[in-house]
């Protein structure tokens, strides 16, 4: 069950080559630089680009297979993606855009509830926050019942403290869904918070080396600086960093 | 003045814009959305009505629409009588040529909207044919109320094509046009000037009515 994933794609100035599970229940966060495929990989999941060369096989079902040249499109592989921005539609109210493409009105209404935004339940995308809009991506997302659910960037357009909030609520959900949840970011810190598995991706490949780097990297520099991960301004993000180091060296050992 | 020849351009104006809109909607969202083979090819055909003289093309439809002509000889199969100078002979006219006019404003309205929201659709299920209702057209109205003006306003101003297809049948397919340059050459200029004003309010309410509507589709109201 779950997510297997392996897939190959030629792009522009890289070739994109990674393989992965994600089982039921469990959030793999993709990580890494801006530039190394991570939106490719989490579009050829949804079906929105076809890989040159690959499988992907959800719960025992084949989406993608360039051997046997089968190609599931985006529309009929039942999954939940919320974008980095813009993907409300703007003709609708909050409620309409839930409830869009859902089939069980009573999971619309307890979703805009869980989520806080049954209050803005009639105002149109505009006239509500860069938040409230997110929370309401990821309402129309789930409204469905998707089996996968894919998160492309979700927070990085939001503040600091929208985001932390928005961190909490996913990382509540995902205990209570029991699918697949694939999140793609670049900050290692959502990731260590969020994730059970972490892949880190640089230049389109699996790259760990670059993820233990790039954490001892950003300690030090965030002390340095006074800021950022592991600038000592927050003990319990502090030692969870330090165990996740530790974590990635025993794991590259 | 000849309130018949006003009501038809009315009619025709019309009965155009409706079918413009409709065959014009899917075609621009086609040429947007889709990998068309011969796409510059189809375009400029598309285009063409712009830079052909209208007589031109009057002349050309005058011939494809007669009885030895392509369109009209499978009509009179199917119908049992002719195009040539009759109402709906001008009408597909009409449509031949104000295509572009419709298909531009349209193109650039669908070309302008965020692809992630056609994506958003596409994940969430829905068929090319349902993103087409339920989410380009909501948010092209404005593109597509353009579309609709310019058609409108471009068939009440057609002569030389209407002229050639329909000839002057009062009631038939004597526009308003063609009776304001009958007036003025039977040196009837009171008729003309009182047609020619007739015009600049009707085209004006229905620019004003389109207008009304725009803004409240620009605000989500």
């Amino acid at each position: 069950m779950g997510l297997d994933v392996r897939i190959k794609k030629r792009l522009k100035d890289l070739e994109l080559n990674v393989m992965f599970s994600c089982e039921d229940g469990r959030l793999l966060a993709i990580v890494g630089p801006s530039g190394a495929g991570k939106t490719t990989i989490i579009r050829i999941l949804a079906g929105l680009q076809k890989p040159d060369q690959g499988l992907i096989i959800c719960k025992e079902e084949i989406w993608a297979s360039t051997k046997d040249k089968i190609h599931v499109p985006a529309r009929k592989r039942g999954i939940g993606y919320v974008f980095q921005e813009f993907t409300l539609f703007p003709h609708l109210s909050v409620y309409k855009n839930v409830a869009f493409a859902a089939k069980d009105g009573q999971r619309v209404d307890d979703l805009l509830r869980l989520f806080d935004i049954w209050h803005i339940r009639d105002s149109k995308p505009h006239k509500i926050s860069g938040g409230e809009r997110q929370r309401c991506a990821i309402c129309q997302a789930l409204a469905r019942s998707p089996k996968v659910l894919l998160l492309d960037e979700p927070f990085s357009a939001l503040d600091a403290l929208t985001r932390r909030k928005l961190r909490e609520m996913v990382k509540t959900l995902k205990n209570e869904l029991h699918i697949p949840i694939i999140h793609v970011t670049h900050d290692i810190r959502e990731a260590l918070f969020l994730a059970d598995d972490i892949l880190p991706v640089v230049r389109g490949r699996v790259e760990s080396k670059w993820m233990l780097q790039f954490m001892l990297m950003s300690r030090e520099v965030g002390r340095c600086l006074g800021h950022g991960i592991g600038a000592g301004n927050n003990e319990e993000e502090e030692i969870e960093l330090s165990i996740a180091t530790n974590a990635t060296k025993e794991s590259m050992r | 003045m000849d309130l018949v020849a006003l009501s038809l351009s009315i009619k025709l104006a019309v009965v155009s814009t409706i079918v413009l809109i409709i065959i014009a909607a899917p075609l621009s969202y086609s040429l947007v959305f889709h990998r068309i083979p011969g796409r510059s090819f189809v375009e400029a055909l598309i285009n063409l009505p712009i830079v052909l003289p209208p007589t031109v093309l009057g002349f050309y439809l005058l011939v494809a629409m007669g009885p030895k002509g392509g369109i009209g000889s499978a009509w009179e199969g199917v119908f049992g009588s002719p195009l040539l100078f009759t109402f709906t002979g001008i009408v597909i006219a009409s449509i031949i040529y104000s295509l572009p006019f419709a298909v531009a404003p349209m193109k650039a309205s669908f070309a302008r909207m965020e692809p992630r929201l056609v994506e958003n659709a596409q994940v969430l299920g829905l068929s090319p044919v349902a993103i087409f209702f339920r989410v380009i057209l909501p948010n092209s109205l404005a593109g597509i109320a353009a579309s609709a003006i310019l058609v409108f306003l471009h068939t009440i101003g057609e002569f030389g094509v209407i002229l050639m297809v329909g000839g002057s049948i009062p009631g038939k397919t004597k526009v308003a046009s063609i009776a304001i340059y009958e007036a003025v050459e039977a040196l009837r200029y009171q008729d003309a000037w009182l047609m020619s004003i007739t015009l600049v309010p009707v085209c004006f309410v229905f620019l004003l009515m389109v207008n009304r509507l725009t803004p409240e589709v620009r605000h989500g109201a």
